[in-house]
């Protein structure tokens, strides 16, 4: 039976996250923990329940066609055990499977995930995120709506009492590191920080958890002489925010999500899409900028810069997805830098929204050439410092001015962007030496507080679109 | 600044210290604005605010910016169309399998066509233009020498040019002078005779050996001046290069101990076949044997000894033994621009035996004068227009990259190649998985405009997955060549 099956075991192996993964699923490998195994009528869909050990169990689904997967349980992984668990079975015993309609649940996952391949594959929604958010945001859905508002209650409770317990944990771990000195952080950073992020992750606090866990990194990537101040910023920043969330409630409600947010709550599609909170904009874009990173979760995440004039202003939306990096090939967005389309977007609430998703999108074209900023570099730096007051835990931002160019500080040690001499921001990243030598530049980046990363540009030569 | 922050530096320099060391050993005093009572809590409060001070701070403006206009023409700037294709096919991501050779080619094209490479472009281009970077203009040098990470911490001496060549490395000079001599072999040993008589003896002889490339009568007087030099080695290379011009005197002792070092031998059933082999001196170890073949019969030209040994020259083509003797002689051949000869040797090897040669011969065929590199695309005729069309690709790919110069028109063409090309075409059609775009993409960069056109035409029926990238190499090579010459 093996032989007829559409999964193989090479198949599965390299979609596994790792060694201990198929490990563990081998141990689910045992059928009195799944209840229901089962496959639609066109064999393009798996699902079953297995049973784990609290009292209900995870809903697992794949599709075959690219080994994609949702579990309903907690793990990071992705595909999680139980998951590998489904295909395994369908590997070696596709015969366990029954065949049924397709649930509920199944086909609202279907539906809004970014298809990879076939030629059926409707149109890519914007909805990718990382298996974890998937995870927290879409608890297995019980019959009884009443008794399912109630358990979404008890869960929410939960996990804020255990994100409370979590943040007093992290203010501890902050305070060690100040008795022990910045001086000492380096030699134990990675496993200190692993290990405190691994606290927050139990805590169910995964988005700050991230911020602890990449630590380390940017600690060793910055230049020694810059490593205090790193520690000092983003210690600050970590303990600020963990403030901010214990007195949540005394917060306008645009700074509050964005607390809630960079804790660890997410909001899904549907839930951004039916929020008053979310504001909507209706605008021509362009997509300045396209880049990917590989993260430690074995995630690709995937960032689209979008900028576009709106009453003589320009406005910046950035569209996240996250996908695993198994398929990260496949499935990278489609929208390309240059592209130009009408769409409505919804912005996350935030006290700066940035982050937003398309609501609706018209047909993609050519860009001419990206839209003009109306300010200048000293403007664009003062509205930084605007954004920075009103959300404190800003990171990469995008900052658009006209009129400058790029040149060698007077020490030769960095390319700069130049007004005329008043402002010169030190200039980061691939594409920016290109712009050496070009005059009267108009440039979109991202600023970090001390070195832009340009995302596009116009000039005499044309537009400069950057991917990375 | 209010009366509570005007301490704010002095708290930031305690702050500094006190953090660097731990503040158990080096406590902090938290200022009174501050104070909640919390001590614990009050650090923390504290550490938040001056991180979020320190994030308000920007980068001083140096008082010198060196600021430039590179002066770009944008009329010599490919279309954007072109530098769409351009960076696709060269994305930093992509890696064909040809793509040096395809590099060169375009940036070939390119430069044939006054068209540079578009700055904006030089980062998704780098392995472009790491490709040939003499052909680059300036700018995309001065990009490429910018970005390149100095690894040995050595000095940067910019680009060669006559005027400074013999400031640079020997081995640098050595190929500025080998380059030179291909297209200006007069011009490139006057810069010698200018120079040489003061570098030391190993400058000397590396450098005079590049003389090898495009030599000619022109140079026995020059060669002859090193009879009398103090260096043994140098006077060694002289010789050498002396013996392989005709009319010397060196030249016909050559072909005397040519003639010596080889012997004909009857072979086949009734012996009327003839087999050229070398004499391999008694003891020599097998893996030596080819070494000692391409020193024994350098420079010696296959026709004279063909003459000497009373064969035809067809036949002494045909006779020749083992590849290593048959791949010295095609080179020397080449070499002393005896082209005919060259045919009938290049006739004897298939499209591999072809591949092998032309990838182990890829410097001195480098070397070669421009109408003979042109002439050489000739002598291979029979190894791609074999019965494997992948292979025969391979012999194209490979002429290329040795020759740099495109083949002639028709080459490659359609009708030319017509039963290898219906034998992969119904293979590729069958079943696409089991072949590459790798013959598509061959076809048509190395085609002329007409028959590039045909090609396409013709691939119409392979899956797209076959043909996408060939089909972008010819868009942007038709739009190239629309470009008005320069």
């Amino acid at each position: 039976m093996a032989a007829s099956s559409p999964i193989t075991l090479s198949r599965i192996e390299t979609v596994a996250p790792d060694q201990a993964s198929l490990k563990a699923a081998r141990k689910l490998l045992n059928a009195s923990k799944w209840p229901t195994m089962e496959h639609d009528a066109e064999m393009r869909l798996l699902w079953g329940a297995c049973q784990g050990s609290g009292a209900s169990a995870y809903s697992v689904t794949v599709e075959i066609s690219d080994l994609g997967a949702k579990c309903s349980c907690p793990s990071r992984k992705f595909p999680c055990k139980h998951a590998i668990a489904l295909m395994w079975w369908m590997a070696e015993q596709p015969e366990r499977f029954s065949e049924g309609e397709i649930p509920q649940w199944v086909q609202d996952w279907q539906g809004r995930r970014r298809r990879t391949t076939p030629a059926d594959a409707p149109k890519p929604s914007r909805a990718g995120k990382s298996a974890q958010a998937a995870a927290m945001a879409e608890p297995e859905r019980p019959r009884d709506p009443e008794q399912a508002r109630r358990q979404r209650e008890r869960v929410r409770k939960a996990r804020e009492t255990s994100i409370r317990r979590g943040l007093e944990e992290l203010d501890v771990w902050i305070g060690d590191q100040l008795d022990r000195g910045f001086g000492a952080f380096g030699p134990q950073a990675s496993e200190q920080c692993r290990l405190m992020a691994q606290r927050l992750v139990d805590a169910k606090a995964g988005g700050i958890a991230a911020q602890v866990e990449a630590l380390p990194a940017l600690y060793f990537q910055t230049p020694e002489a810059r490593r205090y101040d790193i520690l000092l910023e983003t210690l600050g920043a970590l303990h600020l925010l963990a403030e901010a969330y214990r007195k949540q409630d005394e917060l306008p409600d645009d700074l509050r999500a964005e607390v809630r947010t960079r804790v660890g709550w997410v909001m899904t599609r549907e839930e951004l899409l039916v929020s008053s909170d979310a504001p909507h904009v209706s605008a021509t874009w362009t997509v300045c900028s396209t880049r990917s990173e590989s993260q430690p979760d074995r995630l690709v995440r995937y960032e689209t810069w979008l900028a576009a004039r709106e009453n003589g202003d320009l406005r910046t939306a950035l569209l996240l997805d996250f996908v695993p990096a198994s398929a990260a090939s496949k499935s990278a967005p489609s929208l390309e830098p240059g592209a130009r389309f009408e769409a409505e977007l919804a912005y996350y609430p935030s006290a700066t929204p940035l982050r937003a998703q398309i609501v609706t999108q018209g047909s993609v074209s050519a860009a001419p050439d990206m839209p003009s900023p109306p300010e200048d570099l000293p403007a664009a730096l003062a509205r930084y410092d605007d954004a920075l007051t009103c959300n404190p835990w800003i990171s990469q931002w995008p900052l658009a001015c006209r009129d400058v160019h790029v040149a060698r500080d007077g020490a030769g040690e960095h390319w700069v962007v130049s007004n005329d001499e008043e402002a010169a921001v030190p200039l980061a990243g691939d594409q920016a030496s290109v712009l050496v030598g070009v005059k009267d530049v108009e440039l979109v980046a991202t600023f970090d507080g001390r070195w832009l990363t340009p995302l596009a540009a116009n000039s005499a030569l044309g537009p400069l679109w950057c991917t990375s | 600044m209010t009366a509570a922050h005007e301490g704010i530096e002095e708290i930031r320099l305690a702050a500094r210290r006190a953090l660097t060391l731990g503040v158990s050993r080096d406590p902090m005093a938290v200022p009174a604005w501050l104070a909640s009572g919390d001590e614990r809590a009050d650090l923390l409060s504290l550490v938040s605010a001056l991180g979020l001070r320190n994030r308000f701070e920007r980068p001083v403006a140096p008082e010198q910016l060196d600021t430039f206009d590179a002066g770009y023409d944008a009329a010599r700037m490919p279309p954007s169309a072109s530098r769409l294709i351009l960076c696709r096919l060269f994305a930093p991501k992509k890696k064909l399998y040809e793509e040096n050779t395809l590099a060169m080619r375009t940036l070939d094209l390119l430069a044939a066509r006054g068209l540079h490479l578009h700055p904006f472009d030089y980062p998704a281009l780098r392995r472009l233009m790491a490709g040939d970077e003499s052909v680059l203009d300036e700018h995309a040098r001065t990009w490429l020498s910018r970005e390149r990470p100095s690894d040995d911490g050595g000095p940067s001496f910019g680009q060669i040019i006559q005027e400074n060549w013999t400031e640079f490395p020997p081995a640098v000079r050595e190929d500025y002078i080998r380059r030179l001599r291909s297209s200006d072999p007069d011009g490139a040993r006057a810069l010698c005779e200018e120079a040489l008589a003061n570098d030391a003896a190993t400058v000397r002889r590396k450098v005079l050996g590049a003389l090898a490339v495009r030599l000619g009568a022109s140079d026995v007087p020059y060669l002859e001046s090193f009879a009398e030099d103090r260096a043994k080695s140098v006077r060694a290379v002289a010789s050498s290069l002396l013996a392989r011009i005709p009319g010397t005197a060196a030249y016909a002792e050559r072909i005397d101990q040519a003639h010596e070092q080889i012997t004909v031998q009857s072979a086949g059933i009734i012996g009327r076949k003839k087999v050229l082999l070398p004499k391999i001196p008694k003891g020599l170890a097998a893996s030596r044997e080819a070494e000692w073949v391409a020193e024994t019969f350098a420079d010696v030209n296959p026709s004279e000894l063909a003459q000497r040994l009373g064969l035809a020259p067809k036949k002494f083509a045909e006779s020749l033994g083992p590849t290593y003797l048959r791949d010295t002689f095609l080179l020397n051949a080449l070499q002393a621009g005896d082209l005919e000869m060259a045919a009938l040797i290049g006739a004897q090897l298939d499209a591999r035996d072809a591949s092998l040669f032309l990838m182990n011969h890829e410097s001195e065929l480098a070397g070669l004068g421009e109408p003979q590199r042109h002439a050489t695309w000739g002598c291979f005729t029979n190894a791609f227009r074999g019965r494997s069309l992948h292979d025969a690709c391979a012999v194209v790919q490979h002429l290329y990259t040795a020759l740099r110069v495109p083949p002639p028109d028709g080459a490659v063409d359609a009708s030319a190649l017509e039963r290898s090309w219906g034998k992969w075409a119904r293979d590729a059609v069958a079943d696409p998985e089991r072949v590459d775009g790798y013959v598509p993409r061959v076809l048509i960069a190395f085609s002329g405009r007409q028959d590039r056109a045909d090609w396409r035409a013709r691939m119409q029926i392979l899956a797209p997955s076959l043909t996408t990238d060939a089909f972008a190499i010819a868009d942007l090579f038709d739009a190239v060549e629309a470009h008005p010459l320069p």
